[in-house]
């Protein structure tokens, strides 16, 4: 287990090289020029060909790719080149609060997600199943924006139980984690529940019912177990959907996190500090995904099997 | 991915016309299906005569008719600027539609391209576009949108492209593990040994054979698609106004959320019926052709 | 047993997760970013809740173009000068005089000692001024700026590229300063928190989400407090909130006491609010449309300008973005010009059979197809559209071409483009309203593209030290009135929301109406 850990691990860097290079790639070839942005109102050709000298942009693509790598190891991410201010910097403030959102998000998201997909499933076809269903089906079918938006209206307008903005105390987070979550619990909650009607077919499932299980026990032991693994990888694709989600909930919500940062950032064309979230974003995301995958190592050893099936071409 | 190898895949090749027929009653019994297969062809419809629907043009403005509720006259209001909210919501139809659809034929294109060589081929090649996917959806699919967007600049097509092409991966790893399922069945192994070529390997026998999970996913994104542009568009990347598409609407209606609420409502559920009825559809497409689920 | 215990892990996995994160929050989040010097504060003091509009990057006091920076640093550095109840009062500076056409003596007070105990002196003022020089994104008056030479530690001559009395009062109104050593002393040049020498210290400041500033017992000031260095709260705790509904839920619900940049599209909401004071005001702007003068096909037919400009109606742009908080403007220059004369008319108001005819007259009596730059954003791109259907309604194809913000310079630049939104602030003399539109940029040409030799010869005769006369600037003013290149559309109003017993607040005239926040009284 820890060899496949450490292979994982070790596998996981090259993404990490791809991401940078893909995103830094991306915003080379990106229209808009660095100096132009930088001095704004002020551009003068003199101006513009100082900043250039100063920021090495004026080095090959691959020299310029080569010195920001570099500069990585170190945790500099160069500053922003609208205030100034160290990217890595505003990050260690900004990351947290993210990845609170994003994991309370995620919490939110697997147990109402499953407990909604559970109890439709086994109430297949019954007013239970149609209820959790519908419910789900309309958080997959609005904009997050939308809902975020009505949130704030019924809860911090209409009724004003909770603070509409900005950060502070732990009621601050309500709001966001709940408009973040909805898409993830609606989309879990049909995962588990489709998954769990595999299982509630299979004959193990019959065999346990006959053997006279209590129902609960056939539920939460027997199947939930069995129709986790698709279940967990939905999970750990959600990841993906909170930390983008959390651009824009942190956007209605005027949160600092790394997501609202990474819009200001595209809205100036401040190329520095969009680089900087995405990679941020993308190692995080990475991380989460390895954890899914080892717990689905875990969970189900044919995957792990699989998994060095392929790894040395004996597959097909 | 055990989720995806649906029954379908155990079927004999030959029984592949009676299957479609069965599909098809199995769906026409599904009542729910039936009803998301009603509305969206209803909006289909709208999408293509919504035009000619329209009581007005939907750019023709109007300061004298701002800000009204709706009315017998304009059904769905007017905006802060007079134009026929109905007109605005008809021919706005067409642009979202557009744009899932759209979005959805890059990505389960290029999803199907990939994940088909990447699945079929195994080995060096898979690992290859399966780390190239690791890379990409190491991306949050908004972040990769913005950049594109970008680069591409704003627009319609673009934004199309934007979302089209980041939903490739998840296109691809979908393929794969279908493909991937299927390969090891015998009549693979019969057609390879009667010398059949790769590539009518895939597209005859691989393909068809897979395809189930493929169009219950395309179904189900296209309203993804639809919710992903209004999401660009809130962000200020997507659409431009005055293009009536219906995300646009719903942003730019925001501010009057509480004045004039229509403005944003009527949109917003606009949007969240198509997603709706097309994630009725996908299910019942879905259990439709799942022979498993409807013992 | 296997899948059992799995379970159970992926629960604690997820717990854990969640505790440490939320762990690791509370300990940077707690801790303000930046050093933040502790301050003690009298609990019973008073504490002013804000919320603005706008969010910014940076707080560094150079490098400041955006405007929104200054309602909430305006507390915590100074200006020269500030504009009082109709006339300048000097903040920073005691006295000051103009040497010739082009240079100003200014004296410093001799006691001014910014939040960490620095002295201000004429060479801090050099060193600010010098500093926008690398620094981009500066005041637009700043290229009026020459040089700052140091006489002694309070006195400085301060020589401007014009003999505009309005550049030397804009730039002392607007430019924030500090001194040279906060700036050295700090890691990031004062880029995560501000110190300077006004009546208020930045305690906590959380980019694009909050400020907190508190009032300081050393405030080198004590006496004749002009309203700009007022401090009236002992505590002023800032919110940025983007969101429009986000905004008026907060006003509604007496969440703050002060609501400033709000958006208009909320403002009949404000308005029938309970308990809460609105306050419209003109904020100094002016919006316009200006014609591209080269090589299009509005540059060389003046009829084809005036029929667009015949098209529009100020009027229908005003209700529908401002929802009718703005004024028309149908006059070349404003009001707060001290050398204004209100018989500058632009002599055009809405009229869309005239602008018909003026099309035909223009020789396309069936339509022309014209591009519309503007940015992606905001009222431009509200105002965009509507400016569409008007063209439209008139027969007008008008093509919108959006660019964002950041390069909507360079896109005016390119050159392809017939009309775009032309705007400014702060026009305190008239030298300042034309030199937006006609200064020449590096190609020798406006940002509009004006070429016309007859018109340098009147500008480059105004422009000149002494040559601001009446008689010139009617010329000027004949020229615009019978060649049409710019449309004046409208002064917008900006509004702001007060509560909580407070009744008025003290406004920046020379910059966007933007609140000193601590000359709030009830």
């Amino acid at each position: 287990m820890v060899r496949y850990i450490l292979k994982r691990l070790l596998l996981m860097l090259p993404v990490i090289l791809g991401v940078i290079i893909v995103v830094f790639t991306l915003l080379y070839i990106s229209p808009g020029d660095a100096a132009s942005i930088i001095l704004g109102t002020s551009y003068t050709a003199e101006s513009a060909a100082r900043i250039r000298e100063t920021l090495g942009l004026n080095q090959p693509y691959l020299v310029q790719l080569g010195k920001y790598i570099f500069n990585l190891f170190r945790f500099d991410f160069g500053d922003s080149w609208v205030s100034g201010v160290s990217v890595s910097s505003e990050l260690i403030t900004r990351l947290p609060r993210t990845l609170l959102i994003g994991s309370l998000s995620i919490v939110i998201t697997a147990v109402f997600g499953i407990l909604l997909g559970v109890t439709a499933a086994v109430n297949q076809n019954k007013w239970q199943d149609s209820l959790c269903m519908v419910l789900a089906l309309l958080g997959t079918s609005l904009p997050g924006f939308f809902f975020a938006l009505l949130l704030a209206l019924v809860f911090a307008f209409t009724l004003q139980w909770l603070p509409p903005y900005g950060m502070g105390g732990p009621e601050y987070y309500i709001l966001p984690v709940v408009a973040n979550a909805l898409g993830g619990v609606a989309m879990l909650a049909r995962q588990t529940r489709s998954s769990m009607l595999e299982v509630i077919h299979s004959d193990f499932i019959v065999m346990a019912k006959a053997k006279g299980l209590r129902r609960r026990d056939i539920i939460y032991r027997h199947m939930l177990p069995n129709a986790l693994i698709p279940v967990l990888t939905t999970i750990g694709m959600q990841f993906a959907g909170v930390l983008g989600g959390s651009i824009i909930i942190e956007t209605v919500f005027a949160l600092p996190g790394v997501g609202y940062y990474l819009v200001t950032g595209c809205n100036n064309r401040d190329y520095n500090v969009v680089m900087a979230c995405t990679i941020i974003i993308s190692v995080a995301f990475s991380l989460v995904m390895l954890l899914v995958d080892l717990l689905m190592a875990m969970v189900d050893p044919r995957i792990k099997i699989q998994f060095s099936e392929v790894k040395h071409g004996r597959g097909k | 991915m055990p989720e995806l190898s649906m029954g379908i895949v155990s079927e004999p090749a030959w029984k592949k016309q009676n299957l479609f027929v069965e599909v098809i009653k199995r769906l026409s019994l599904n009542k729910s299906a039936m009803a998301g297969m009603i509305i969206f062809i209803f909006v289909l419809l709208i999408a293509i005569f919504g035009d000619m629907l329209a009581p007005q043009d939907y750019a023709a403005i109007n300061p004298s008719e701002a800000n009204q509720f709706p009315s017998s006259e304009h059904w769905f209001g007017t905006d802060n600027m007079g134009r026929d909210l109905l007109s605005r919501v008809l021919s706005g139809c067409k642009w979202s539609v557009l744009i899932g659809v759209g979005a959805q034929l890059i990505a389960c294109g290029g999803g199907i391209i990939l994940g088909c060589v990447s699945g079929f081929f195994g080995g060096k090649t898979d690992q290859l576009i399966m780390r190239l996917c690791d890379i990409v959806q190491a991306i949050p699919g908004v972040l990769l949108n913005i950049t594109l967007a970008g680069i591409l600049g704003r627009g319609i097509p673009n934004t199309i492209l934007a979302l089209g092409l980041s939903g490739i991966t998840g296109g691809t790893r979908l393929m794969r593990s279908s493909i991937m399922a299927v390969r090891k069945n015998e009549y693979l192994e019969a057609a390879s040994a009667i010398n059949c070529s790769n590539f009518r390997i895939i597209t005859r026998h691989a393909l068809p054979n897979a395809f189930a999970p493929m169009i219950v996913s395309f179904t189900m994104s296209i309203g993804s698609g639809i919710i992903g542009a209004s999401a660009l568009t809130y962000l200020g990347l997507g659409v431009q106004a005055p293009n009536p598409e219906w995300g646009a609407l719903v942003t730019a209606g925001r501010n009057y959320l509480i004045s004039a609420p229509y403005m944003t409502i009527i949109p917003g559920l606009c949007i969240m019926l198509v997603v709706l009825s097309l994630n009725l559809f996908g299910d019942g497409l879905r259990d439709a052709l799942d022979p498993k689920l409807k013992k | 047993m296997k899948k059992h215990s799995a379970l159970f892990l992926v629960l604690c996995l997820t717990l854990g997760l969640c505790v440490s994160c939320g762990q690791a929050t509370s300990a940077p989040s707690a801790a303000p970013s930046g050093e933040a010097p502790v301050v003690e504060t009298d609990s019973a003091g008073t504490t002013l809740k804000v919320a603005l509009t706008n969010p910014f990057s940076g707080t560094s006091a150079i490098n400041i173009s955006n405007p929104y920076r200054y309602a909430t640093f305006s507390q915590v550095y100074e200006t020269l000068i500030a504009y009082e109840d109709g006339k300048y009062v000097g903040i920073l500076a005691k006295e000051w005089k103009k040497l010739d056409d082009y240079t100003w003596q200014v004296t410093l007070f001799d006691d001014i000692k910014d939040s960490q105990g620095n002295p201000f002196t004429s060479s801090d003022v050099a060193w600010s001024f010098d500093g926008q020089k690398t620094a981009g994104h500066v005041l637009r008056i700043y290229y009026e700026f020459g040089a700052v030479e140091v006489v002694d530690d309070t006195t400085f001559k301060l020589t401007l590229n014009t003999d505009s009395d309005g550049a030397f009062y804009l730039l002392g109104v607007q430019m924030l300063l500090c001194t040279q050593k906060a700036s050295d002393d700090s890691p990031d040049q004062l880029a995560t928190m501000p110190v300077g020498t006004g009546p208020y210290l930045c305690t906590k400041y959380v980019e694009g989400s909050s400020c907190t500033l508190t009032k300081r017992s050393d405030y080198w000031k004590k006496e004749n407090l002009p309203k700009a260095s007022l401090a009236n709260v002992d505590t002023i705790e800032i919110s940025y909130v983007p969101e429009a509904v986000q905004m008026l839920g907060t006003i509604v619900s007496g969440n703050v006491q002060v609501a400033g940049e709000v958006d208009m599209s909320i403002s009949k909401d404000v308005d029938s609010a309970p308990n809460v004071l609105t306050k419209y005001i003109s904020n100094g702007t002016y919006n316009g449309l200006a014609f591209n003068m080269k090589g299009r096909a509005v540059s060389d037919n003046k009829a084809l300008r005036e029929a667009i400009s015949y098209a529009i109606d100020p009027q229908g742009l005003i209700d529908a973005v401002y929802t009718g908080h703005a004024t028309i403007m149908d006059t070349y220059g404003m009001a707060t010009a001290s050398d204004y004369n209100p018989a500058w008319v632009s002599g055009i108001s809405y009229d869309p059979e005239k602008a018909k005819e003026k099309l035909t007259e223009a020789g396309y009596p069936d339509g022309i197809t014209i591009t519309l730059v503007s940015n992606n954003v905001g009222e431009d791109a509200q105002l965009s559209e509507l400016i569409q259907g008007y063209l439209g309604a008139a027969g007008i194809n008008c093509v919108l071409d959006y660019v964002d913000p950041a390069s909507g310079a360079a896109r005016l630049a390119e050159g392809e483009w017939d009309i775009t939104h032309s705007g400014g602030i702060g026009v305190l003399d008239m030298s300042l309203f034309w030199g937006n539109i006609y200064n020449k940029s590096e190609t020798d040409m406006s940002m509009y593209f004006h070429n016309d030799p007859a018109l340098y010869e009147i500008y480059d005769a105004y422009k000149l030290a002494g040559g601001k006369t009446a008689e010139n600037l009617q010329k000027l003013y004949e020229y615009e009135y019978d060649n049409v290149t710019w449309l004046p559309l409208f002064n917008k109003h900006v509004f702001f929301a007060l509560s909580g017993g407070y009744k008025d607040i003290y406004l920046n005239d020379c910059y966007m109406s933007l609140p000193y926040l601590g000359s709030v009284t009830r």
